[in-house]
């Protein structure tokens, strides 16, 4: 039996959280119902409900020389899984060096990654621009992957090594006194212990990727076949054309329901699946 | 000899990283400090050598100090920072990630699902569902409820009436979202033993948050915070598309986003790469200061442990 | 024994191939089939089959075009239904050159274009023909990326067509830079049926409004007289008598140039700003603000004010684009009979003269087909535009994308005449004005846009708005503009 006071300090947290979500909930309420109506009057349709606007679903609202929705979201899932993967990959290991390894420059390197996030990405545009075409990459997808990894790493390798930093360092001795290599105790024993990190770092790298837009677009000569959704998107607007903002409302929501899903998955399937770990003793 | 090879395994460790960072940032940010200097735009690309220092002037800083809103800009942009930060980016983002801590593992996910839904959607969207929010009666949402119970101008246009709330509102929920994920993701990492034990001890659920969990996530605070500070000061897209800078003379134009007006976005398509770098420097200087003083109030030092396995 | 870490492993190792795999495959253009279904024209499919004679060459040119799908794509598509007929020309003029056309054809702002353009040009993989804004045509011909056309539009006809007044747009310096490909006009919509409630008002002399705007007759200062006793009468609430659009646009250069405004020096090609003009510009708006006969809003909803106000008889004159009443028709009065019901209840015209004895005037953004400097076959490109440049084509581009036609045959062309907004407002381009080619139009374009901002809030006055703009341009300009009454 719970006391009033122990029913409050549960029900607390609850409460203003509830509190907490209300404007956005009310704010996405409304891009469901438009997306359903004709017009709205703040949360209210007004001239009828309609499955217009999500029409793009099923039949390809732009001809034959356009990718369908779902040809568009195939390849945003492709770049994104991509990008996912690698900065996950690639952070890990420098984070892990990071955090382990001694050398000279360890803090240099580190501060210069977060710093780095100080200079506008759009400031920097022209001058990859430059890299890209010496390398020869200008308009080629690799040249924008690497260039969509390169902005992710200064969050990616921080958030690792702080992640890295909370392991025990028992396990690691313990076989790396057997005679491992340090690539083996990266990757068997010390990335499944930071399943969290991961999937923190996994969930922005996947946004980052699903939502990408100025990078590919500065980069590349039109996108073609290879649209992905946020040029999709940019097809149902225009200053001097009509624009149905139903659809637009439409394309939104379908652009951020795959992406929710995935945090759901990395959150659940990642989480729960350490929760019953063991950490490792002092 | 084994010197050398944790050396080299150290580098092996790296190079992916910090080839992409040599490749992508370094060398981009030399060049962006070279172009601030010359006056590279993009109908001279063709013709104008601007490596050469020949080329090289501070005329683009000196338009910049000589144009006499830039006092209210810096203001702007450092009351949006500070603001925006403590409010939203950090502060809601910490207090998400306790509360959700506490509460029932399904409901946590919905909570932060929830909180994480306007940095998935696309800008455009997101812009259209607060631009709604704010409209004039009888299409805007909040004046469906304010007006029929009096409050608020009367049933006009929300963003007009108060800029600043709504741009910091926008900005602030799209940003806790990062620090929300990844203090839960370092609460959740709290070895349970230290939870355990302190309820053992006695203390209550709010001593428990300030004794235990908060101290164990410092770094992960650190780096919000940081990080924070600096995708606030270069970010403005969002604030681009809600006001433009508006309604008034740069009543809510922060540093990017002049930055962006003055010198990237053309209308003949003359894209000022030099000046625009000129303004990015300024701007990037302030974020280093920022940075660098952040880094010595949380003992940055400290926190950047030796490592204890160096030679075996 | 297959472990779940292989599978990871080797799954790693296959995405890190694909993705190596992407860098080498080509950035991949449009497909050159093409199915369009237009009011004006039966489905038809275009396949191009080229025969190469022997000996001969095999020309690919790619033609970059930005286009709202599906109702601008005839933008860049009229040039791939060129391609036979410039084929068959070469081969009847013993030319053994053939020409293939690929085509990149989206929705990405123009200003995004251009940088593309900018950066492909530096690496050599620019599109032979772009279609842009003439605004552009500046600074890409100071940059050297695009090649003057003049002594070359001699070849073809269907130039001469074209409407005079808009080669005005794509004029830099005293050369011709593209060919027009479409244009819209920037209208002053008004209400009917609330103008003739007005006090002084009657059905006849709204009728007759276009006509009396179009000798002069009727200023900006009438407009806002008229709104003004609008509201007094309870014709219309309290700041709706006339409205702009509620952001940042072209239009607002309308009304500059209704006050006489000059922003090009036509021998020396540099910007102008009058600084008297920009008085009345200043003053213009500031007083729509106080007189309660306006509301202007710079920070708007589209779908959740201008529109359901404009087109729900709430608001009596309003500035609008011509391509608006097509969409209005479609979103907004389509339960309420739609163009008819349009045609029946709002009257439009020029944007009435500034002052008494100036000329109405409208805006247009013309686009245009420029050619690259670095293309290897200028003629060919030229011939591909040529073609796209007839009544056919260009009017079922019009049509589709509801534009105005650029060809002064089109108005007796009957598909152009099926659509009778388009062709009754053609008469506009007659007095319309364009923006200046210049690459300085930018700061320009921001910093009175900025000073509007301050005007509307209240935070300038008109004449302290004019001084920051002077100040301003002089600060960031220098002597590439010329300053005048000040």
């Amino acid at each position: 039996m719970m006391t009033l006071r122990q029913k409050l300090g549960v029900a607390t947290p609850y409460v203003i959280l509830t509190i907490s979500v209300v404007p956005i909930f009310v704010g996405y309420l409304w891009l469901v119902i438009n997306s359903f109506a004709v017009r709205t009057e703040g949360l209210l349709p007004v001239g009828g409900l309609t499955l217009e606007n999500w029409r793009f679903l099923v039949e390809a609202p732009f001809g034959r020389g356009y990718p369908s929705i779902w040809r568009v979201t195939f390849n945003t899932f492709l770049i994104a899984t991509f990008m996912t993967v690698l900065v996950v990959f690639v952070s890990s290991l420098a984070g892990y060096a990071l955090s382990r390894l001694k050398f000279s420059g360890r803090k240099s390197f580190l501060s210069l990654t977060l710093i780095l996030h100080a200079f506008p990405s759009v400031t920097l545009l022209i001058g990859i621009f430059f890299v890209l075409r010496a390398l020869g990459l200008y308009n080629n997808l690799f040249g924008v992957g690497l260039v969509m990894i390169g902005f992710e790493l200064p969050f990616g390798i921080w958030l690792m090594k702080g992640f890295f930093d909370n392991v025990s360092w028992d396990m690691e001795r313990a076989a790396l006194i057997d005679g491992a290599s340090r690539l083996r105790v990266w990757w068997e024993i010390i990335l499944p212990t930071i399943k969290p990190g991961i999937a923190a770092l996994a969930i922005f790298a996947f946004i980052s990727g699903w939502n990408a837009w100025l990078i590919p677009r500065t980069f590349t000569i039109g996108a073609g076949q290879q649209a992905t959704l946020s040029v999709y998107l940019q097809n149902f607007q225009g200053d001097t054309v009509m624009v149905q903002w139903g659809a637009v409302t439409a394309v939104g929501l379908f652009q951020l329901i795959p992406v929710a899903l995935f945090f759901i998955f990395t959150q659940d399937l990642l989480l729960t699946i350490y929760s019953g770990g063991a950490k490792g003793g002092t | 000899m084994r010197r050398l090879r944790n050396r080299l395994e150290a580098y092996g460790f790296l190079a992916p990283a910090g080839g992409l960072v040599i490749l992508f940032f370094i060398i981009p940010v030399i060049i962006l400090f070279i172009l601030s200097l010359s006056d590279l735009r993009s109908s001279n690309i063709t013709s104008l050598d601007w490596w050469l220092p020949a080329n090289w002037s501070l005329a683009n800083y000196a338009r910049i100090f000589g144009n006499r809103f830039f006092p209210k800009i810096l203001g702007n942009t450092a009351f949006y920072v500070v603001t925006t930060l403590i409010l939203f980016n950090f502060g809601s983002a910490l207090l998400i990630a306790v509360l959700t801590s506490l509460i029932e593992r399904r409901a946590a996910f919905f909570f932060r699902l929830i909180w994480l839904l306007p940095r998935l959607t696309p800008a455009v969207v997101y812009i259209l569902m607060w631009t709604r929010i704010a409209s004039r009666a009888p299409h805007g949402i909040l004046n469906q409820l304010l007006v029929p119970l009096g409050l608020g101008p009367g049933g006009g246009d929300l963003i007009q009436a108060s800029p600043w709330a709504f741009v910091i509102l926008v900005n602030g929920l799209i940003g806790a979202s990062l620090g929300m994920v990844i203090f839960s993701s370092a609460i959740e990492s709290i070895p349970k033993d230290y939870l355990r034990a302190s309820k053992v001890d006695g203390a209550s659920t709010l001593q428990t948050i300030r004794y235990v969990t908060l101290p164990m996530i410092k770094w992960p605070m650190l780096f919000v915070i940081t990080y924070q500070t600096l995708s606030l000061l270069t970010s403005f897209e969002q604030i681009l598309l809600l006001t433009d800078g508006g309604p008034g003379l740069f009543t809510t134009e922060v540093w990017s986003l002049q930055a962006f007006h003055r010198a990237l976005s053309n209308a003949a398509g003359n894209n000022l790469w030099g000046y625009g770098s000129a303004w990015a420097v300024i701007l990037v200087i302030i974020g280093v200061a920022a940075a660098v003083i952040y880094m010595r109030v949380f003992r940055f030092d400290d926190l950047v442990q030796e490592p204890k396995i160096d030679v075996l | 024994m297959w472990s779940k870490k292989k599978g990871i492993t080797y799954a790693g190792l296959f995405m890190v191939a694909g993705l190596l795999a992407a860098a080498c495959a080509p950035a991949e253009t449009v497909e050159v089939e093409v199915t369009r279904e237009v009011p004006v024209e039966v489905e038809v499919p275009v396949e191009v089959e080229v025969e190469v004679p022997v000996g001969g060459e095999l020309v690919t040119l790619v033609a970059r075009c930005r286009a709202k799908p599906p109702t601008e794509d005839w933008r860049c598509n009229n040039l791939l239904f060129a391609v036979a007929e410039v084929n068959a020309d070469l081969e009847a003029a013993g030319d053994t050159r053939r020409v293939v056309l690929q085509t990149i054809q989206d929705n990405t702002d123009f200003g995004d274009i251009m940088q593309e353009f900018a950066l492909a040009f530096e690496d050599d993989q620019a599109a032979d023909i772009l279609l842009t804004g003439h605004e552009f045509i500046g600074t890409e011909a100071t940059a050297g990326r695009i090649i003057p056309i003049s002594d070359m539009l001699g070849n073809y006809s269907e130039f001469d067509n074209v409407i005079e007044a808009l080669w005005n747009s794509t004029t830099f310096q005293g050369q011709r830079w593209g060919v027009p490909q479409d244009t819209e006009a920037r209208p002053i919509y008004w209400d009917k049926n609330l103008l003739a409630s007005v006090p002084g008002w009657d059905a006849a002399r709204v009728e007759g409004l276009s006509d009396e705007i179009l000798a002069g007759n009727f200023t900006l200062s009438d407009m806002l007289d008229t709104a003004e006793a609008a509201v007094g009468a309870g014709v219309v609430d309290s700041g709706m008598g006339f409205w702009m659009r509620p952001s940042n646009g072209d239009d607002f250069t309308a009304v500059y140039y209704a006050y006489g405004g000059e922003t090009i020096d036509a021998d020396t090609g540099t910007l102008v700003y009058d600084a008297a003009t920009g008085l009345n510009f200043y003053e213009f708006f500031e007083r729509g603000l106080t007189g309660d006969g306006a509301h202007s809003f710079l920070t708007g909803d589209w779908g959740g004010s201008y529109h359901p106000n404009v087109s729900g008889g709430n608001v009596l004159f309003w500035a609008g684009g011509t391509w608006q009443w097509a969409e209005w028709a479609d979103q907004w009065t389509g339960d309420l009979g739609g163009q008819d019901y349009q045609f029946e209840n709002w009257g439009y015209g020029l944007y009435p003269a500034g002052e008494a004895g100036g000329s109405a005037t409208t805006l247009s953004h013309p686009l245009a087909y420029l050619i690259s400097s670095a293309t290897e076959h200028p003629d060919l490109a030229l011939a591909l535009i040529a073609k796209a440049t007839t009544d056919e084509a260009n009017t079922r581009h019009a049509i589709n994308s509801t534009h105005l036609g650029i060809l002064t045959s089109q108005s007796n062309y009957e598909p152009y005449m099926s659509d009778v907004f388009l062709t009754d407002v053609t008469y506009m381009l007659d007095s319309t004005s364009y923006l200046p080619n210049n690459p300085n139009w930018g700061t320009v374009k921001q910093t009175t846009y900025d000073a509007l901002a301050a005007v509307q809030a209240g935070e300038l006055t008109a004449q302290e708005a004019v001084d920051f703009v002077v100040e301003t341009l002089q600060n960031e300009l220098g002597d590439e503009i010329i300053i005048k009454g000040g």
